[in-house]
């Protein structure tokens, strides 16, 4: 089993671990950690799809011998894991002020299945 | 920088401003955001009345398609400008009610409408991936109640997280096998992928696309989210995200999924199209006849929506240029019927502290103008004739009509839909219209609607949208045909020559070889 298997496997198995997590739970806390969870598998694979066996870091640097390029690792999917690790912060923190919100208004973190009905906003 | 990018930059730009000082004047902050959606509608009218040939606007000078780049033409253009458009009346109304509102709603608006506009302007997948990210997480916040519980702003978010991750998923799929992000760029090599490949990646970034149209079976979340937020926040829900969600969807499928080529979708094997139809078939009739359960005017407006997204899913996925068109329509007619039906919704609501049409029966005082404003959007929506849902239906059943069962069996649908909706929506109007007959010893509630110049102002816009369209639909035919054209016509489609024009500008031989 070679290295990318092993990635690939990791990193689905943590977003398959994360889908059971949300599935098996109602709690709003678990849901936000099963999220956090399966957002990772997928960063993890991002990364993976720009590895390349054998690839330098995508630095150039003054010791960069120009005629004879070594093959670079694709700096792209590092990039979108940047950015989706952003999102996943900003969302991650939405969540949480919501499940806060919950807490005070419910006095639990367990979210039913069917929301009660609240008054109607204007 | 190009007028096109003002579109994101501009209200990206005054919401962090306001996020900053909106909180030492909240007169100050209502009317900042006003004013910048305002100017931006302004600008895009201004854009829209010279006419300009469609054009790919390169960002950050890394040409397509290694960089970032946008394809603006008309159509895109006229639904950016409806959009800023709509949510501009929807923070008018927002503050028009009196309810005291923190500043990030006005943030959080202002946020929402530079990510629409940047799912309807963007060719790259990972940025559109981005902006459909920045448009959830404005929506879920708009959605969460200022008071009450926010279960429904939770469900909405966990759906959409979820099904975000899987598109993201899908999206590095796509990626590693194709090297690519740019649209059209993926749409040339999309033939080439394994076709197990192609399944997986395809479903997974559909998914994303279609818990934001909310289209059943991903609409679970809608009715209790609609019900608990405020009636402006229910309408950028159903307005503004699930219309930016769909023509997301229709440029993913039209310029990846069917390369930007024009075929026939409902012959030969399984395929996307297929699939796409039967969900929105699924969804329009299931949420119709939901309708008619429905006693909750919100709860009722959102299972409306999800029935016409699935109308609008139905057409984007038939493909042909009519379809095309009259996906187009009906997602204008979404907009301004559904404004209108808000507006009248929320103004009940507020006036009698509940949703519910029974007890709207039995009001005192009704005003024929709320009445009236009810039945136009109405109408809009049910397709009455010279109204911009007509056009929809129309050309949808003629687009249908050529391609056989399939065809046949969606247009069933459609007229099952339309009259279970029309049952629906008239029986709240006529509540509305009614005068209350009660039993002995009932008494009617003793409320009158305010209706404010404000008010009727914001009733006016939506109206004026609906009679202009209705009415006059060649302007914008002219430009749905030209778009149809480019994204949907014979041969190889105008959008994917434009890009390819944009990437030979930078260093042609480098991209023959890298092909």
């Amino acid at each position: 089993m070679n290295v990318v298997t092993v990635v690939t496997l990791s990193a689905l198995s943590l977003f398959a671990i994360g889908l059971y997590g949300i599935w098996s739970s109602r709690n709003v806390l678990r849901w936000i950690l099963a999220v956090g969870l399966m957002e990772t598998g997928v960063n993890v694979f991002l990364v993976l799809t720009g590895w390349r066996p054998g690839a330098a870091v995508p630095i150039i640097t003054r010791a960069f011998d120009t005629a004879q390029p070594t093959p670079f690792v694709d700096p792209v999917p590092s990039a979108l894991v940047l950015t989706s690790i952003v999102i996943g912060l900003g969302t991650t923190t939405l969540a949480a002020a919501l499940a806060v919100r919950h807490a005070l208004h419910h006095g639990t973190l367990e979210c039913g299945a069917e929301p009660e009905e609240t008054e109607v906003q204007e | 920088m190009n007028a096109f990018t003002a579109f994101i930059i501009v209200p990206l730009a005054a919401a962090f401003l306001l996020g900053l000082f909106g909180s030492r004047s909240s007169w100050g902050s209502r009317w900042a955001s006003l004013f910048t959606l305002g100017a931006l509608v302004a600008l895009g009218v201004w854009e829209l009345a010279h006419p300009f040939e469609p054009q790919v606007v390169i960002l950050g000078g890394w040409k397509p398609p290694f960089g970032i780049s946008l394809y603006v033409d008309s159509t895109l253009l006229f639904f950016v400008v409806l959009l800023q458009a709509a949510m501009l009346l929807a923070l008018w109304f927002q503050h028009e009610t009196g309810t005291k509102r923190p500043v990030s709603f006005d943030v959080l608006a202002l946020v929402l409408s530079a990510a629409v506009a940047g799912i309807l302007l963007t060719q790259d997948l990972f940025n559109l991936f981005v902006f459909l990210e920045i448009a959830g997480a404005a929506a879920v916040a708009l959605a969460a109640p200022a008071q009450g519980s926010p279960r429904g702003a939770i469900r909405y978010w966990l759906f959409s997280s979820v099904t975000s991750l899987a598109m993201l998923l899908g999206i590095a799929m796509l990626y590693s096998a194709a090297g690519t992000l740019n649209l059209v760029d993926l749409g040339l090599r999309w033939n080439g992928l394994a076709v197990p490949l192609r399944w997986a990646a395809g479903v997974m970034i559909f998914l994303g696309f279609l818990v934001k149209m909310e289209v059943a079976p991903f609409h679970v979340w809608a009715p209790s989210t609609y019900h608990a937020a405020s009636s402006s926040a229910a309408f950028m829900l159903s307005g503004v995200v699930a219309t930016a969600g769909a023509l997301g969807l229709w440029k993913f499928f039209s310029l990846v999924v069917r390369a930007g080529h024009s075929a026939v979708p409902m012959a030969g094997t399984f395929s996307f199209s297929q699939a796409l139809f039967g969900i929105g078939a699924f969804s329009l009739l299931l949420s119709a006849l939901a309708m008619l359960h429905q006693k909750n005017v919100k709860k009722m407006l959102a299972f409306s929506t999800v029935s016409f997204m699935g109308l609008v899913l139905m057409a984007i996925a038939l493909g042909t240029p009519l379809a095309v068109k009259a996906s187009l329509f009906l997602l204008a007619a979404n907009i301004l019927g559904k404004g209108l039906l808000f507006w009248v919704a929320g103004r009940m609501a507020a006036d009698h502290r509940t949703a519910d049409a029974e007890t709207w029966r039995l009001a005192e005082n009704k005003s024929p103008s709320l009445a009236f404003a009810w039945f136009l959007g109405a109408a809009a929506v049910i397709g009455l004739p010279l109204l911009p849902g007509f056009w929809g239906k129309l050309h949808f059943i003629g687009a249908a009509m050529e391609m056989g069962r399939w065809g046949k069996a969606g247009i069933a649908v459609l007229i099952v839909a339309t009259v279970a909706e029309a049952v629906a929506l008239l029986r709240v109007g006529h509540n509305l219209w009614e005068r209350p007959t009660t039993q002995e010893g009932e008494n009617p509630a003793a409320l009158a609607c305010r209706f404010t110049p404000a008010y009727g102002l914001g009733i006016l816009a939506f109206a004026a949208g609906i009679l202009w369209l209705g009415l006059s639909p060649g302007w914008a035919a002219r430009s749905f045909s030209g778009t149809q054209e480019s994204f949907a016509g014979e041969g190889t489609a105008p959008v994917v020559l434009t890009t390819l024009e944009s990437f030979a500008q930078q260093a042609k031989p480098q991209i023959v070889e890298k092909r």
